[in-house]
């Protein structure tokens, strides 16, 4: 199933959630940001990550693989 | 003024007021003369430090007739982003929220600079909290780009790269989240490093992303900009995300010739579309590398169409998350277009953040194949020259296509944010309207070292990087 675009209200619930208001002047640029993000997920959403991939780590020195 | 002093690289001008040839003083009175001059056209300070800055430049020379040196810096003119506090200073974050902020603290870079003998001649604007690749800026009004001030001096540093390239400062700080000192390095004709993730401390930095974020300076040249790092770098117990790995001399080796090394040069979308000019000029820098004796082959990179959804959906989520109080309280002091991305950050799912960080991993993982077979990387550090300011946002052809301008600044900067690894921008010719043109060259995690040497190798064998804007000849 492939992401759909958000509405206009559903993007105001969803900012509403986290308490932040939106201008309905601003909602058309803001679904317009979110439905080319959501075409881009569309295939990472394919992507398969294997059963064993890296966990997260949050190391400074994870950019040379390691300390 | 001494002309001729202000266009010096940082390394002329710290060895002239180390032997004394130059006192600190008429170091700093050059440049305040210029700022004086220039600045109300090119507008790249919040705040100038004048006074301030003349007594800590009278008290570099009063050290130096005792024979006292306090460090490589000693009475260097530098500019600092005002996105990093000072103490007791405004630091605005090129912001409105922040417009009267004064911090009680130095950022580190801020205290390591003036430990190092630096004299801070002001503060770079910035693009509205470093979100943006333009410095147009509402509060603060747009950086404009010295080669020519109908364009944009790109972001979000561009304060610090205008600086730097019309003589305003030897060496001016910026940061980097997603090309923000390696875009107004490459637009505004100067040399711009972002080290490796966790090489400099962050602390008295505001944040744009956690994740993303490095500090990094921009100066003249790549040796100026290894004298800049070799203070700054180096574990730093108030950043817990500053990395422990020892700091080696970035100078030591600089000058040594680069022959023997293997430089890959990634394929699309890196190249294309691009501006013919910027292909034509970035090429040619290659082939000077080539002359050198460097081997150049052609690598793949990973992941290269999933690269910049996984930098979205960290740097806008990052972003949301530290904004959110300030969107739910003052959404209307906002520059608009950054409000917009804090609220696409907003809209970004848990579940998009948590595989950004589990691919990025995987592309690190898979770098490795890379890195085993090349020594560097060498590309476009952007495929079109400055955009024109109020036009930035536009879509346009470029070569064989089209590009959305700000994402086409981006578009070669992201793996490098991703990576946490090393990417410097040095200027390496000018399109046919005379607007500067930059080659990347990137290296291995912590191994700024190369980088910095193959950029050095580069600019023995080129010019471009002492020229100076056409504005830049005003007395």
């Amino acid at each position: 199933m492939e992401r759909p675009v958000p509405s206009h209200e559903e993007l105001k619930t969803q900012l509403a959630l986290l308490g932040v208001s939106i201008d309905d002047a601003a909602l058309p640029g803001l679904q317009r940001r979110v439905a080319f993000y959501q075409e881009a997920m569309n295939r990472l959403d394919n992507m398969d990550f294997g059963l064993t991939e890296p966990a997260l780590v949050y190391d400074p020195d994870a950019a040379s693989g390691g300390a | 003024m001494n002309e001729e002093r202000v266009g010096l690289s940082l390394t002329q001008i710290a060895r002239r007021i180390q032997t004394q040839e130059v006192s600190a003083t008429h170091a700093l009175e050059d440049v305040l003369e210029h700022v004086a001059h220039a600045d109300d056209t090119i507008n790249a300070f919040v705040t100038i430090l004048r006074d301030q800055a003349l007594q800590e430049a009278e008290a570099a020379d009063h050290m130096l007739r005792a024979g006292h040196l306090l460090g490589p810096l000693h009475g260097v003119p530098v500019a600092i982003k005002d996105i990093l506090t000072t103490d007791g200073i405004t630091t605005t974050a090129g912001s409105k929220i922040l417009a009267d902020w004064k911090p009680d603290f130095d950022a580190t870079v801020v205290r390591k600079l003036r430990q190092a003998g630096a004299v801070i001649i002001g503060k770079t604007n910035l693009h509205e909290f470093a979100f943006g690749v333009t410095t147009e800026n509402p509060h603060h009004g747009n950086t404009r780009n010295p080669w020519n001030p109908e364009h944009v001096p790109g972001g979000s540093s561009g304060g610090s790269g205008a600086a730097v390239a019309m003589g305003m400062g030897y060496m001016a700080i910026g940061t980097d989240t997603g090309g923000s000192i390696r875009i107004p390095a490459t637009l505004c004709g100067v040399t711009g490093i972002k080290p490796t993730y966790g090489r400099v401390s962050r602390y008295g930095c505001l944040p744009l992303s956690w994740s993303l974020d490095h500090v990094g300076p921009l100066a003249r040249t790549a040796e100026d900009c290894a004298r800049a790092l070799q203070v700054l770098a180096g574990h730093d117990p108030l950043d817990p995300t500053s990395s422990n790995r020892p700091v080696p001399d970035y100078l030591a080796n600089i000058n040594e010739p680069i022959e023997g090394l293997t430089i890959g040069i990634p394929g699309e979308p890196f190249w294309d579309p691009i501006d013919p000019e910027v292909d034509a000029a970035v090429r040619a820098g290659i082939d000077v590398l080539k002359s050198q004796g460097a081997r150049v082959i052609d690598v793949e990179f990973p992941l290269v169409d999933e690269l910049v959804t996984m930098q979205t959906s960290i740097l806008f989520a990052d972003a949301a998350a530290y904004h959110h109080q300030w969107m739910r309280e003052r959404p209307e002091d906002y520059d608009s277009r950054v409000l917009a991305g804090l609220l696409q950050g907003a809209t970004v799912p848990a579940i998009d953040y948590v595989n950004a960080l589990r691919l990025r991993s995987i592309l690190r993982e898979k770098m490795n194949d890379v890195w085993r077979r090349v020594d560097l990387l060498a590309l476009p550090t952007s495929p079109v020259t400055a955009p024109r300011i109020g036009h930035a946002y536009e879509t346009v052809p470029v070569g064989s296509g089209e590009l959305q301008l700000t994402r086409a600044l981006t578009r070669n900067m992201t793996p490098f944010n991703l990576l946490g690894t090393p990417a410097m921008s040095v200027p390496c010719g000018f399109s046919g309207d005379e607007l500067p043109i930059g080659l990347q060259i990137a290296g291995r995690p912590f191994d700024e070292a190369t980088v910095l040497r193959a950029g050095h190798a580069y600019q023995k064998e080129t010019d471009w990087h002492m020229w100076r804007p056409p504005a830049d000849t005003t007395p």
